[in-house]
């Protein structure tokens, strides 16, 4: 717009000069006009060159203020950063003063200025913190060197940083970290000291506190009663050199902390265990095991090792504790020693126990014999009395028989028909059969007899009557006594009392025989061993009776056996050992009865189960000995008559049958056992 | 009725009845053989005989019987009649008894069943001897 101005102005200029001169060279002289022309063109010349520089000086002028204007806004840059960089401070300053109080003092150490933080760090007021701020110096020993420290600074010396404890309004000591910086003039004269105070009793307390934490930890370290150790962990990961240990560690070892960080805790394993080195390896990573170590002085030391490796400033660790379990071991040892023996005993005792029950076996069948020997007395008179009957009459059969064989002839030839009848009457009345008659029975007919036979006038009526009896005729006495009249038919009745005697002596043999096997059939099976020990079907009431022949001459001195049986079924039983329950309950029942009394054994059927009982009427048990009857070796008899073994056995036998035992006693009436035994 | 008589006891008659005929073939009817079966019995027998004027001279008794025992028996015989002769004829003997016996009954012998006729001929004889 200006150029064009310009240019405009000039044109016109131009234009206007150009008309002059027209006007003046028409108008005015030569001369004249020529001057103006000049100067006319001079004013050319001078606005051409006006024009120029002032084209020149615009363009320059331009440039400036563009200049001006990038500067101005770089200007209004700084100023906003400056502005941002202010706040920021302000920001600091103000956090600051959680923590700074700045202050001066005068060369005379008076405090001249304190700064408002101090109300906020230590509750004060300025005025009243310069004020009241000598008396709040605690009496904690850092304020006695921090008073040198201020002295110093007073005179001049520049003070490294230093402590106070100062009491807060609230009456809590704030220790502040104080730096003084001594100010000087121009001839180097003090004139005041400036000072920054930072309370830094947060951060003491938490110093405090890690240092009493390490304190506690060092503490534990070193007075645990453990093998504490701190070692290196090689590039290879084998344990390398201890770093640190604890006196435990060194005590127990007895190498000193310097000997121990030159070795490795593998250098410290015993020589003869070496190459036990299974646990080695793992001391790379957190492992457990265990370890004899040898000290300085060679004594062996078993551990057990925990270890826990990981990383400090880059470098692999492992942290151990090693427990001294020596007497552990030895306890394991100990233990494992007791086991040895407990497993020994464990053994012996296995053995002792078949040996008792081999004894128990042997014991059992011991008892049998032990009654076996009590009986054979009873038992050799049974056999005896049969033999010494057999023996007897196989004398008189055979004087009978002689006799007999030398009479025939003259039975035949000598005596009438009538005789020779009475002969076969006599024999025929015979009974050779023992028939129950008494002895008594018998001397009554005698009598009968002898009286009857007198009445008849006939000689030796008693001789006569007692040859009646020996024929076993007593009732019919009557049928034959009219025949009898003279001698001959006393011959008769002598020949025929020498035939009938044959026959009686015959039956008499025969009955001894029965008898004799009775008794030893009984024994054969009283003794029998059931050599397979296996249980078979039993009939109960075949033993029972079975022993009660074996006792036929202990009971039958005074006992009467009353027998209630019920049909029982066969019951599986080890037979040899049942028999040896009825005899001694037999056995024991004819001893309470003292040979005198009645014994009444009762069989019950029961379906799944028999009961037999024996009920005697003895002197009874005495209460206070009736719970031990069943325990072996007790005995109420004399030493020498039994073994007191008797009941405990009969209970073993019933146990082992999976049967009871039972009983009730009152004194002086008797007692009662009962036996229970499944049939299956 | 007098005479001389020999008693027996025992419970079985069988021994009873072979002992009688034993003694009666050998001492004929010399005397009289009664028999008992058990003490109680013999007792009784030897009070009748008494009463019938019969005089015991030996007794042969057993040991192993009902009620009162041989040694017992004949003890009580002996209290009452020292003179009888007593022997025990058993088929055990039972030493307690036989010296019980012996010292309180002044056993005469013992005989042990079974026996031999000559034995008890000869100490029945021996016996009698002793008597008469």
């Amino acid at each position: 717009m200006k150029k064009l101005q310009l240019n405009t102005k000039l044109l016109i200029g131009i234009t206007l000069i150009f008309a002059i001169i027209i006007v003046c060279f028409i108008l005015l002289e030569r001369q004249f006009s020529v001057i103006l022309l000049i100067i006319c063109c001079g004013y050319i010349i001078s606005v051409l060159f006006i024009s120029i520089i002032t084209r020149t000086l615009s363009s320059v002028l331009k440039e400036n203020q563009k200049k001006i204007l990038l500067q101005n806004e770089e200007i209004a840059n700084a100023f906003e950063s400056l502005q941002e960089s202010r706040k920021k401070y302000e920001n600091l300053v103000d956090s600051l003063e959680e923590e700074y109080i700045f202050f001066s003092k005068s060369d005379s150490g008076t405090l001249l200025s304190v700064s408002p933080s101090v109300k906020t760090i230590l509750g004060y007021d300025t005025n009243e913190f310069i004020e009241k701020k000598d008396s709040l110096y605690t009496d904690n020993p850092v304020n006695e060197k921090a008073r040198e420290h201020e002295k110093k600074s007073l005179e001049g010396i520049q003070q490294p940083k230093f402590t106070v404890e100062l009491l807060s309004k609230r009456g809590k000591a704030h220790t502040l970290e104080i730096s003084e910086v001594p100010i000087f003039d121009e001839d180097n004269k003090l004139i005041s000291i400036e000072g920054i105070a930072q309370d830094i009793t947060k951060g003491k307390i938490a110093e405090d506190l890690i240092k009493e934490q390490e304190e506690k930890y060092r503490l534990l370290f070193n007075k645990a009663s453990d093998f504490v150790f701190l070692y290196a962990i090689d590039n290879k990961g084998l344990p390398g050199k201890f770093m640190e240990v604890n006196d435990y560690t060194t005590q127990k070892l007895g190498y000193s902390q310097e000997e121990l960080v030159r070795m490795s805790p593998a250098d410290l394993t015993a020589v003869e265990f070496m190459d036990d080195t299974s646990g080695e390896n793992q001391l790379k990573e957190d492992s457990k095991f265990e370890r004899i170590w040898e000290a300085k002085d060679g004594t062996h030391i078993n551990i057990e090792i925990s270890t826990h490796s990981f990383k400090i400033q880059n470098r692999k660790v492992a942290i151990a504790i090693a427990r001294d379990i020596t007497e552990r071991k030895r306890v394991e040892e100990e233990i494992r020693y007791i086991n040895e023996e407990l497993i020994n005993q464990k053994e012996n005792l296995e053995a002792l126990i078949d040996n008792l029950t081999i004894t128990q076996e042997q014991l059992v069948q011991s008892e049998k014999m032990a009654a076996l020997g009590q009986l054979i007395a009873g038992v050799a008179h049974e056999i005896n009395t049969p033999l010494g009957a057999i023996k007897a009459s196989i004398g008189n059969l055979n004087d009978s028989l002689d006799k007999a064989l030398e009479e025939v002839p003259e039975l035949v030839t000598k005596h009438t028909t009538e005789e020779l009848k009475l002969f076969i009457k006599i024999l025929n009345l015979a009974n050779r059969a023992v028939p129950d008659v008494s002895s008594r029975e018998k001397r009554k007919y005698r009598r009968e007899i002898a009286k009857a036979l007198s009445e008849r006038g006939i000689e030796s009526p008693n001789i006569v009557a007692d040859t009646f009896i020996y024929l076993h005729i007593f009732e019919k006495y009557n049928e034959l006594i009219d025949f009898f009249k003279d001698n001959k038919s006393l011959e008769i009745l002598n020949s025929a009392k020498n035939f009938a005697s044959i026959q009686k002596n015959a039956y008499t043999i025969q009955l001894a025989v029965e008898k004799a096997t009775k008794v030893v059939f009984a024994l054969k099976k009283y003794v029998h061993r059931d050599m397979e020990g296996q249980k078979v079907p039993t009939d109960i009431i075949d033993g029972i009776e079975t022993v009660l022949t074996l006792y036929h001459n202990q009971l039958k001195q005074g006992v009467e056996v009353i027998k209630d049986f019920e049909k029982l079924p066969e019951v599986n039983c080890f037979q040899d050992e049942i028999n040896q329950v009825w005899t001694n309950l037999i056995h024991n029942a004819i001893y309470a009865m003292s040979y005198n009394g009645t014994l009444t054994i009762t069989a019950k059927n029961k379906g799944d189960s028999v009961t037999i009982s024996f009920a005697d009427t003895g002197c009874g048990i005495e209460p206070d000995i009736q719970d031990k009857i069943f325990e072996p070796f007790f005995t109420t008899k004399k030493q020498g008559e039994g073994s007191g073994m008797g009941l405990d056995i009969v209970k073993k036998i019933i146990e082992k049958h999976n049967g009871f035992i039972t009983f009730k006693s009152e004194l002086g009436k008797g007692t009662e056992f009962t036996i229970e035994l499944p049939v299956k | 009725m007098a005479g001389n008589a020999i008693l027996c006891v025992d419970d079985e008659n069988i021994i009873l009845d072979s002992l009688k005929e034993q003694l009666e073939k050998y001492f004929g009817y010399d005397y009289l053989y009664e028999t008992a079966e058990n003490g109680e019995e013999g007792l009784e027998l030897i009070e009748e005989l008494l009463e019938d004027e019969i005089k015991i001279l030996i007794i042969v008794s057993d040991w192993l019987m009902p009620g009162i025992n041989g040694d017992e028996f004949l003890i009580k015989v002996h209290q009452k009649y020292p003179s009888i002769v007593k022997i025990m004829l058993t088929g055990q003997a039972n030493e307690e008894a036989i010296n019980k016996a012996k010292k309180h009954a002044d056993l005469f012998a013992v005989i042990n069943k079974p026996w031999s006729e000559d034995e008890l001929f000869r100490i029945i004889k021996s016996g009698l001897t002793k008597n008469e």
